[in-house]
């Protein structure tokens, strides 16, 4: 495909200006510097930014990069050691390489070092002109985006050098409704991969909200030279995989800090959390003020665009009355009740502004308030970006068709959130009440610090770190708000109170319990507890699971007793935990100072190691316990384990294949299986570390819930497997495999059944591949089943390619 | 368990029935006398005609026969394809893209203008259960034009499988279960659905093939 795919400098995973290990032995925990000298360190981030950017420029030859390639700080941190953390874009010729990055720490003394895993080697491009321009870029990808309402804004467009390797394809989604894994046909593109490692593109970013669309930020990279769209992926950060002082609805009274207008009227902005105005808001109104403000969902009905207006005019600076406002939804009819402004332009859910309605921002407000604080005193942290720039939250959102979201996010484009209103106790079967619960908005306001710090790419598992890290560092918020939201450490949660490592405990209905269970994923019947072979192919929701795992094991320890719900099996001796604010102190660091944006959970491991030996010591007992704890979710092995048994599937798409690509890094796809239906075939698995080869394997299901047949048949103890009758193209089979050496490793992966008889003459074979042929670039065609994937394009044409190639090898 | 095993010999009566009606003798090599000596290898007689045809290529060699795919010089297609029935007794060979089919140069296989290699084509070659060679090639993108039939449109191999213990004469038939070509009009993108069904069909075509024997 490629002759020479960019690949990280993995020799100079850790270039060293002294020469010396980064991991030297008998290291000793860093002493955390007084607040004067920080202070200094601090005024000299310049200073240290331009020597690690010439730092870098002295290593290039060694990285393989020429003068072309250059270096854009975009993060720059003084932790509490006094180290500068300056994390840089790549560049070549002055443009963004596309994932590429470069973390450099300047030490208090002066020491640089880099962090090269993010950087790419070997760029060059074929020209150095874009044949086009910036708005035909744009063009494309709007005729692709093909909105149903008017754009939120105009769309960011930057050039950048793309890395084609990460072209594609093929992208899956979960179906809530079924917790199935099914083709994302929104997001899938057919791209060509471009013969060069690396070609010119513009990145695209859109925004839509407004009631047609909804809330959606689609990206997208188009080559600057052929107009392919290259990539598209949604930006926005959900939560879903389902989903004065002020009475709130989860903490009763808690103080708010608000700001009084002229007129003696309040509004909910807190003025000392966030000094530069949110630079979303200034666009629309230059006059805005700085400060995290709580807003209330709108609806224009000039554009019917989505918009906000600030709880303001506020008679008194008492808000809330600790009660939810009813479900603005006429119960018989189902129309959504709204109120309109005098000319009847706008409007906002009816109850939006009474006191019930004002309850919601209550706890929105407490929640990102105490978060923020959270960071600046725990952490020295000044807000999302370290910067000061003043966040905003929406509540009572509109999210299409009236429907009530039991849902929250991270919106990159407002630097913002969005909270849902909670479908129950409205609705008796209802999933989640008003979703501003503490955890929940530490949560999201994480997903900000993440961006702005390790940028965690939000597929497979540096997808599952991201979630995790604001599961983590959101449950830390809800125990720093128990302890009185005041002081520079974070206590930890009663002993053996395992409702506190609910995500959401208090707001999920009764029934469902919580979103998440940190201490045991597992139970919500979708999470993994574990690493295993095909993790990545989880909703980034459910990947999520193993680091919160690690976490929780972490802060508290694990079980000896094999009936415990804290008991894991790949350390059944169990473990002694740290404590939270040892453990949040790590991790913090971990995201802060050394992970990548594509790090994977193994990766995740060495930095979480560096950074407990940098703030303990090598050695240390916190050291210990990360190594025991990421053991303990089957990342590596504690001291005196021995190598565990691995079960894994082959790659069957190689890096920078159609099916493999589409999320980044590429590998998420890359061990799909494609098979026809009604056909006798093979899937195979290997087994190493163990002389007994033998494997279990499990009968096809679609929902991730095991044990729910999809009626598919058996594959058998050999791997042959005779595919049924089965035409849900868009549909993909998981088949899981089991080591019966060892039953505690095992691995997933997905099966495509391909509808490939194209020419309906009941017979698999070459000539289906001419009735595919024949229907590719037609609109409609006489005959559906020529369209194997669903529309008459390439798609058909590789997915027949793939599945006929797997059932029907060349001998 | 006694079920179970029933239903086993039940499954393997049927296998060897099919095979019995498959006209190839699969494991007894015929044609040979007791007395032949071992064969090293293949000798392929190309068929007579001008019609759609199996020929040997040059660049055979004794363990590897090339055959190529040749239609008729006056006829335009878009793309052929076909099962071929071998005996066990030889193999079919994969060339240097992994398939068994090699294409010949012939036909447009990516879309017009492109010249993207990792552009899907409609190229497929594989071998089923039973020795049966599935092989075609195509044009996806109607704006190509048609192509000229009479020349090499695709290539396969039939290798010479030393463990088989062939004899030198042993005639190790081929047979064509089926052959279809995309005709030249196949309709417009503007044509209603009614008037594509009746021209986006493929035809049979008979492919001639000759003789293989073991030497
Ligand atoms: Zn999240």
């Amino acid at each position: 495909m490629h002759c020479t795919l960019p690949r990280p400098v993995s020799a100079l995973v850790l270039a060293l200006a002294a020469g010396t290990g980064l991991m030297t032995p008998c290291l000793a925990a860093s002493p955390t510097l007084p607040p004067t000298q920080l202070a200094a360190i601090q005024a000299q981030k310049p200073v240290r930014t331009a020597q690690a950017v010439t730092h870098l420029h002295q290593l290039r030859n060694q990285f393989g990069l020429d003068a072309r390639t250059d270096f854009l700080p975009h993060q720059v941190l003084v932790n509490s050691q006094g180290r500068t953390v300056v994390r840089a874009h790549q560049t070549f010729d002055g443009r963004r390489v596309w994932g590429g990055e470069v973390i450099t720490h300047v030490e208090a003394e002066g020491q640089v070092k880099a962090l090269t895993q993010g950087l790419r080697s070997g760029v060059t491009l074929a020209g150095n002109t874009p044949k086009l321009s910036p708005e035909q870029a744009r063009n494309i990808a709007l005729r692709s985006l093909a909105p149903k309402g008017s754009l939120g804004a105009a769309p960011k467009i930057e050039q950048v050098v793309f890395p084609t390797t990460f072209t594609g394809g093929f992208a899956t989604r979960v179906d809530s409704t079924r917790g199935t894994t099914v083709i994302d046909r929104d997001l899938s593109i057919f791209a060509k991969a471009p013969a060069g490692a690396y070609v010119l593109a513009y990145e695209v970013q859109t925004l839509l909200s407004n009631t047609k669309d909804g809330h959606k930020e689609i990206n997208f990279i188009i080559d600057a030279n052929t107009g392919a769209i290259l990539r598209k992926w949604n930006a926005v950060q959900g939560d879903s995989p389902a989903a004065g002082t002020g009475k709130s609805f989860y903490r009763g009274d808690v103080p708010l800090s608000t700001a009084v207008a002229p007129d003696n009227t309040f509004s909910l902005r807190a003025t000392d959390r966030g000094s530069l105005p949110n630079p979303f808001v200034a666009e629309q109104d230059p006059t805005a003020p700085a400060g995290l403000t709580m807003y209330y969902g709108i609806v224009d009905f000039n554009t019917y665009n989505y918009g906000f207006l600030p709880y303001q005019g506020h008679a008194t600076n008492s808000w809330g009355n600790g009660t939810l406002m009813p479900l603005p939804i006429n119960p018989t009819t189902w129309e959504p009740l709204l109120e309109f402004n005098a000319d009847g332009t706008l409007a906002w859910w009816q109850g939006t502004m009474s006191e019930a309605g004002d309850t919601t921002a209550v706890d929105a407000h407490y929640g990102l308030s105490t978060t923020w604080d959270f960071y600046k005193n725990v952490f020295g942290r000044d807000g999302i970006d370290d910067k000061g720039t003043s966040p905003f939250a929406v509540v009572h959102a509109f999210q299409g068709n009236g429907i009530m979201l039991d849902n929250a996010f991270w919106a990159p484009w407002y630097f913002g959130m969005v909270f849902g209103e909670g479908s129950y106790p409205a609705l008796p079967n209802g999933y989640m009440s008003a979703i501003t619960e503490i955890d929940i908005t530490g949560h999201e306001l994480t997903h900000g610090i993440t961006q702005y710090s390790a940028g965690l790419i939000y597929s497979q598992q540096s997808g599952g770190l991201n979630e995790a890290t604001s599961d983590m560092l959101g449950k830390m918020v809800q125990a720093y708000a128990d302890g009185g939201a005041t002081g520079t450490t974070i206590p930890n949660f009663p002993g053996g109170d395992l409702n506190k490592w609910k995500i959401a405990h208090d707001s999920a209905a009764p029934g469902v319990d919580a979103l998440r269970f940190m201490y045991k994923p597992s139970l919500d019947g979708m999470s993994t507890d574990c690493w295993y072979d095909g993790v990545d192919l989880l909703d980034v929701h459910l990947s999520s699971g193993a680091p919160n795992r690690f976490f929780y094991f972490l802060c508290e320890g694990a079980s000896a007793n094999a009936s415990s719900a804290t008991f894991s099996p790949y350390l059944p001796g169990g473990m002694t935990g740290i404590g939270n604010d040892k453990a949040a102190r790590i991790w913090y660091k971990t995201l802060t100072e050394y992970l990548a944006p594509d790090a994977d959970f193994e990766a995740a491991r060495t930095a979480s190691i560096a950074a407990a030996e940098e703030l303990h010591g090598t050695g240390s007992p916190e050291a210990t316990a990360v190594v025991k704890a990421w053991a303990a979710v089957n990342v590596g092995v504690a001291p005196g384990q021995p190598a565990p048994v691995r079960v894994s599937f082959p790659v069957v798409h190689p890096e920078g294949s159609f099916i493999d690509a589409n999320a980044y890094p590429s590998g998420v796809l890359a061990k799909v299986q494609f098979f026809p239906v009604k056909t006798n075939v093979t899937v195979q698995a290997t087994v190493t570390n163990t002389t007994n080869t033998k494997l279990t394997w499990s009968t096809p299901y679609w929902s991730t819930l095991e044990g729910i047949p999809a009626f598919a048949g058996r594959i058998n103890p050999d791997g042959t497997w005779a595919t049924p009758a089965f035409n849900f193209y868009y549909e993909l089979l998981n088949i899981k495999v089991t080591s019966q050496a060892d039953p505690n490793q095992f691995a997933k992966s997905q099966v495509l059944l391909v509808p490939a008889d194209a020419d309906t003459d009941n017979e698999t074979d070459a000539l289906d591949m001419g009735a595919a042929a024949m229907s590719w670039g037609l609109p409609a065609t006489p005959n559906p089943a020529a369209w194997v994937a669903g529309s008459g394009d390439d798609w058909s044409i590789a997915f027949l390619a793939e599945a006929l190639t797997n059932a029907f090898p060349a001998k | 368990m006694r079920t179970r095993s029933l239903s086993l010999v039940l499954s393997a009566l049927v296998l060897s029935l099919a095979i019995a009606c498959g006209g190839g003798s699969s494991s007894t090599p015929s044609g040979s006398t007791p007395s032949a000596p071992p064969a090293t290898g293949l000798i392929y007689t190309n068929p007579t005609g001008t019609g759609w045809r199996l020929v040997k290529d040059a660049s055979s060699t004794p363990t590897r026969v090339i055959l190529n795919l040749v239609g008729p010089s006056d006829l335009k297609t878009r793309g052929v394809g076909f099962n071929l029935q071998a005996p066990a007794t030889i193999k079919f060979g994969a060339f240097t893209n992994g398939m068994a089919i090699n294409e010949g140069g012939v036909y447009q296989l990516l879309s017009a203008g492109s010249a993207d290699p990792s552009e899907p084509i409609a190229l497929i070659g594989g071998v089923k259960a039973g020795n049966l060679l599935t092989a075609g090639i195509f044009q996806k993108d109607r704006s190509q034009p048609a192509q000229d039939s009479g020349t090499t449109l695709c290539q396969i191999a039939v290798l010479f499988d030393a463990t088989k213990g062939l004899h030198a004469g042993d005639k190790l038939p081929l047979q064509i279960t089926k052959a279809k070509v995309i005709p030249e009009d196949i309709g417009t993108i503007t044509d209603d659905l009614l008037t594509l069904d009746k021209k986006m069909k493929m035809a049979d075509i008979t492919i001639a093939v000759g003789s293989l024997t073991a030497n």
